[in-house]
């Protein structure tokens, strides 16, 4: 629950006080808007990236006024790029964010990377040095060192813009299981149809705004895309059930 | 949680990726003693080599044994060949391990004490107390210009922490302020230079050149105390500055106070360029090459790039410092004139090996 939360840049606030109801554990929740609608500023202020007033419970703990060691314990981030010199290979990363934590859950903090690497379905990268990795191959390292530290709380910005149509099923997929285990995931996604079929809620941001809330089918309608996107278009069911965004023109 | 699909057939198992990275992890240590050994190596030939013609089993037994041998050997191996020996092997790792953390914290594969105008601020307080003879009030006059070039290249770091701290300066904005001292401090420099005397100028030529021949062993201990203090912060510090290669937004939502670390990281470059400068002057290259030899032999690991880093360092000084006595007989060839030199073509080599990925 999100509650009067407002964040922004030193001199120029992108979000003032806004309130989100609760999120249901085991679910995933897309972040949407057109661009500079503020959506990766708030996951950066959830991440602990950005100052923040307000609060933002998770369970009974305020993650905003959390010291950056606990919140990192239960939040987990994936910025929108990662670096491309990083010379450290993908397990030496998910290391550096274990060795980071306490002490292992279980077993040794090796057995507990090389398991989310399996489990992603990207062991055979283990070893390769990042700067190798192609740009989709990236993205996954990056969703397992934000993954591999088990935290309640999972922020992912834009997970699959530089993934094909596979690799972005395969995430969306895992972040779906990911959640189902107890947790909560805030993702942003620019590509409606996508946010549509993979979240349980949608949340339409606009000039730092929530503009609207709810599960797909009542959040995605033709008026928001009209009033905040500036398109007109269709919102039709395929013959799966999914919603499908169409655009016909802009307005 | 399920396992997708997108593993390679034929992928490897949990076990062979632990078995191979354990394997990894075991070449590092064996090439770290390797470089260790070579190290010890190249510190006896250091110490052996010199104009006066002593064999390596004279030089050993010396070092071993002073009492058993004729005072004037013990002479020349403890109180000129050690002390600059050991000056190289010092200076060698601070400037190393400097030059290591400075590229991680500022993201910048050319950061070295240079960049950051450090070197030029240390020459300009070396100038000071050679030309115009002001130093701070109450060193002794043989202390004088180390005094002032560690007060100078201290204080340059301690104005680049401020910005950092209380202007929220990013990494960019840290390099152009850098670089602005270093065109600042030079042009001083230069003035001073302008207005010296002879013999003032030809003493201020001598310090930035860079030279083991002001290291006794009372300068030497100090170099070491700074080396042993700070060296033990730097290697604890090795998890978060790995993580920190993962970029900042990463490493700041593992939990990492990036602003924190970074001044931390600044306060150790600062104590240990600032005393390895005000020992032997304006020394180039170590501090740029010695982290990227560790980067390409034992990768980014912060826990081995670290200790690889300083004993790359320690290396290239320890050999540098016995070329510089044998490549013209009779000559003691100023050390920064000869990192140079030797800099140059692994510099070079690192970039064109790397061009791809700068």
């Amino acid at each position: 629950m999100v509650r009067s939360l407002s964040t922004g840049y030193p001199g120029r606030p992108v979000i003032r006080d806004i309130t989100l109801a609760p999120i249901r554990s085991g679910e995933v929740t897309a972040l949407v808007g057109p661009n500079a609608a503020g959506k990766s500023t708030l996951l950066r202020a959830l991440a602990g990236l950005l100052p923040a007033r307000g609060e933002a419970m998770l369970g009974e703990t305020d993650i905003l006024h959390l010291p950056a060691k606990a919140r990192a314990d239960v939040v987990g981030f994936m910025p929108q790029t990662a670096p491309q010199a990083a010379g450290l290979t993908v397990l030496e990363g998910m290391l550096s964010a274990l060795h980071l934590t306490g002490s292992p859950q279980t077993g040794s903090f090796l057995d507990q990377a090389v398991d989310v690497l399996s489990r992603i379905g990207i062991a055979d990268l283990a070893l390769e040095p990042l700067h190798r990795l192609s740009g989709g191959q990236r993205q996954l390292a990056s969703f397992a060192q934000s993954i591999v530290r088990q935290p309640k709380l999972l922020l992912l910005d834009e997970p699959t813009s530089a993934l094909d149509l596979r690799h972005q099923f395969e995430v969306m997929n895992l972040v779906r299981e990911y959640v189902r285990e107890g947790r909560i995931a805030i993702v942003v996604l620019h590509d409606l149809t996508f946010a549509a079929r993979w979240a349980e809620n949608i949340v339409v941001m606009a000039s730092g705004q929530l503009e609207c809330v709810g599960v797909p089918s009542n959040a995605i309608t033709p008026p928001m895309l009209a009033s905040i996107y500036g398109v007109t278009a269709r919102v039709e069911r395929c013959s799966q059930g999914f919603l499908q965004v169409m655009v016909d023109r802009r307005v | 949680m399920t396992a997708t699909s997108s593993a390679q057939p034929g992928g490897a198992s949990p076990t062979a990726i632990i078995q191979a990275y354990r394997a990894i992890v075991w070449r590092r240590l064996l090439l770290s003693a390797g470089l260790l050994l070579v190290l010890v190596i190249a510190f006896i030939i250091d110490v052996a080599s010199g104009p006066a013609a002593l064999g390596l089993k004279e030089t050993i037994g010396a070092l071993l044994d002073p009492s058993a041998h004729p005072r004037p050997i013990v002479t020349i191996i403890w109180d000129v060949r050690l002390p600059q020996a050991v000056a190289a092997i010092l200076v060698g790792i601070a400037l190393a391990l400097a030059g290591a953390e400075m590229q991680t914290v500022l993201n910048n594969p050319l950061a070295s004490p240079f960049t950051l105008g450090v070197s030029s601020a240390a020459t300009f307080g070396a100038a000071l107390a050679i030309v115009l003879g002001i130093g701070i009030p109450g060193i002794p006059q043989s202390w004088l210009v180390a005094a002032n070039a560690f007060l100078f290249a201290f204080g340059s770091m301690l104005l680049l922490q401020f910005l950092v701290t209380v202007r929220g300066l990013g990494t960019e904005g840290l390099i152009l302020i850098g670089i602005a001292l270093f065109f600042s401090f030079n042009a001083l420099v230069a003035l001073l230079q302008f207005v010296a005397t002879q013999q003032a100028l030809q003493q201020l030529v001598f310090w930035m050149l860079g030279s083991l021949s002001r290291a006794d062993w009372s300068k030497l201990q100090l170099v070491a105390i700074v080396v042993i203090c700070v060296v033990p912060f730097t290697l604890r510090a090795a998890w978060p500055l790995t993580a920190l290669r993962l970029g900042e937004d990463r490493a700041r939502s593992m939990g990492i106070d990036v602003n924190r670390l970074r001044l931390a990281s600044l306060i150790r470059i600062s104590l240990l360029t600032a005393t390895a400068m005000a020992l032997v002057g304006t020394v180039g290259f170590v501090g740029l090459a010695g982290p990227h030899i560790a980067r390409l032999l034992v990768g980014e690991d912060h826990r081995f790039l670290l200790p690889v880093s300083a004993l790359s360092g320690a290396l290239i000084m320890s050999v540098a410092s016995t070329v510089s006595k044998l490549a013209i007989p009779g000559v003691l060839v100023p050390i920064g004139i000869v990192t140079a030199i030797i800099g140059l073509p692994v510099f070079f080599a690192l970039v064109l090996r790397r061009g791809a990925r700068w």
